[in-house]
């Protein structure tokens, strides 16, 4: 008898004993949290992109709350839940302009490669060696890191070659940006819908030797656009948004086919 | 003495490697394995919560399970001349886990008070090591060991500590080894259908038959 006893009071002891220590040590070691940080993370797209610059969105919202951050900084979120996450910090926001990601070539299949690669499929690596496998000096690398690394599945591929965003789909992170080698990817304003698709700065008599569609600075949509929007820079024509009324002129002038409307 | 800690400590670390050898642990040691960082954060835990939970079963065995003059119980009900009518040593399972999940427990609130940063470092690795099967082993092999017929043997508290802290130190071993071999994997040249979990299966395979080399050593 005593010994079933012993059992369970060893058993029933050791629990409460555990257990008294874990409440009183959680009263010891009591980490006060703010209510407000549940709900900051709620709000917040529960993605992890990290196109915020903090690890996943549980950090951001701990940088939210300690205002280390601004309530925009989710590039991901819609403008709604921006206004939010101001409302619960009690701050203002201030108005934002929609913006989507856009690639800036249209090379694709037709645009000349330097050497044959046989190396690791992303486009840091391809553009390492040799100054790169396309034979345009700022072409793109056609090894889609961008649509790789695009946590919302708005990069394709058209029927060229070309990594295409959908404007739709893309909700401006960065992350593309990030990785593309060659800085071939911008945010630019949604609203804008005409746009040059060539990064290249190359001399007009380079350009033609290796890509059917890249910009030879010829200045004919320079002189074709009513509103002045767009300007010759090293060799490269390049839209002003904030002119640019999207009227499509330059499109037809363009002899390179490189202007389009999205 | 000093010798014969070091040959425990070699013993359980090289020979008896808890992953390797003793195939104890294998959930984090696939699971968690992916890279350096979160390996080496989920070994230290374990070495850890691996020597608190040695010390603190060997203190449970000795005066409440194991049937010798010392049992509590059987100073208190105990006639005094025999006590093996208070041999508890079947509990032993249940009370270890019960000592495992609230060392944890403590281990959590007190890192989380103490150290965020670690905290966030460590994030769900350290709920996870309650299930874990080589902590219960270690403590359960500790009494294997350095128990004769629940009698504990010359300096078995220490020997316990440095079996529990070795385990631990084993099983940070075979996590790293494993984390920084897959995180090469990732670049490396494989067919397709080996790739993540299968060649990490053939990976440790691998590794467990080099530390067959260790047999012997001692």
């Amino acid at each position: 008898m005593t010994a079933i006893l012993a059992a369970v009071f060893t058993i029933s002891g050791l629990g409460l004993i555990f257990g008294l220590g874990l409440a009183i040590g959680s009263r010891i070691f009591a980490v006060s949290i703010d209510p407000r940080l549940e709900k900051i993370e709620e709000l917040l797209p529960h993605l992890n992109c990290g196109a915020c610059g903090y690890g996943g969105c549980s950090d951001c919202a701990r940088a939210l709350l300690e205002e280390e951050a601004e309530p925009a900084i989710c590039p991901v979120a819609s403008p709604e839940t921006h206004r939010e996450i101001a409302e619960l910090l009690g701050k203002i926001l201030e108005e934002e302009e929609k913006t989507t990601a856009r690639i800036f070539c249209r090379g694709g299949y037709d645009a000349a490669r330097r050497y044959l690669y046989e190396g690791i499929k992303t486009c840091q690596a391809a553009n390492q060696i040799g100054g790169g496998v396309s034979a345009c000096d700022y072409g793109c690398l056609r090894y889609y890191t961008c649509q790789k690394v695009c946590p919302f599945e708005a990069i394709g591929i058209d029927d060229r070659g070309n990594p295409v965003v959908d404007p739709e789909l893309c909700r401006s992170c960065g992350l593309c940006v990030r990785h593309c080698p060659r800085d071939l990817i911008r945010i630019v304003p949604s609203k804008s819908e005409v746009d040059i698709r060539c990064s290249s700065r190359a001399k007009g008599k380079t350009v033609v030797k290796v890509c059917a569609v890249g910009c030879i600075a010829c200045g004919k949509c320079v002189k074709e656009c009513p509103v002045e929007a767009i300007t010759l820079e090293d060799n490269l024509a390049r839209i002003d948004y904030d002119k640019c009324v999207n009227c499509g002129k330059c499109i037809e002038v363009c002899p390179r086919n490189i202007i389009s409307r999205v | 003495m000093i010798a014969e800690l070091f040959i425990i400590f070699i013993g359980v670390v090289l020979v008896n490697n808890f992953v390797l050898a003793r195939f104890l642990g294998l959930c984090p040691y696939i699971g968690v394995s992916r890279d350096l960082k979160s390996a080496l954060g989920m070994g230290l835990a374990v070495v850890f919560v691996m020597t608190m939970a040695s010390a603190v079963t060997w203190v449970i065995y000795y005066y409440l399970l194991a049937p010798t003059p010392h049992n509590v119980w059987f100073l208190l009900w105990g006639d005094g001349v025999d006590p093996s009518a208070f041999d508890f040593s079947y509990l032993r399972t249940i009370a270890f886990i019960l000592v495992i999940a609230a060392l944890v427990q403590l281990v959590e609130m007190v890192i989380t008070k103490t150290s965020p940063a670690l905290y966030r470092a460590l994030g769900i690795y350290l709920p996870l090591i309650t299930t874990n099967c080589a902590v219960l082993g270690v403590t359960v092999l500790n009494i294997d060991i350095f128990f004769k017929a629940g009698e504990p043997l010359a300096g078995s508290f220490i020997k316990c500590l440095v079996q529990g802290f070795g385990a631990g130190i084993g099983f940070t071993l075979a996590l790293v080894l494993m984390a920084s071999i897959r995180e090469r994997l990732d670049l490396a040249d494989i067919p397709p259908a080996l790739k993540g979990a299968p060649i990490a299966f053939i990976i440790a395979a691998l590794m467990s038959m080099a530390f067959l080399g260790f047999t012997g050593l001692i």
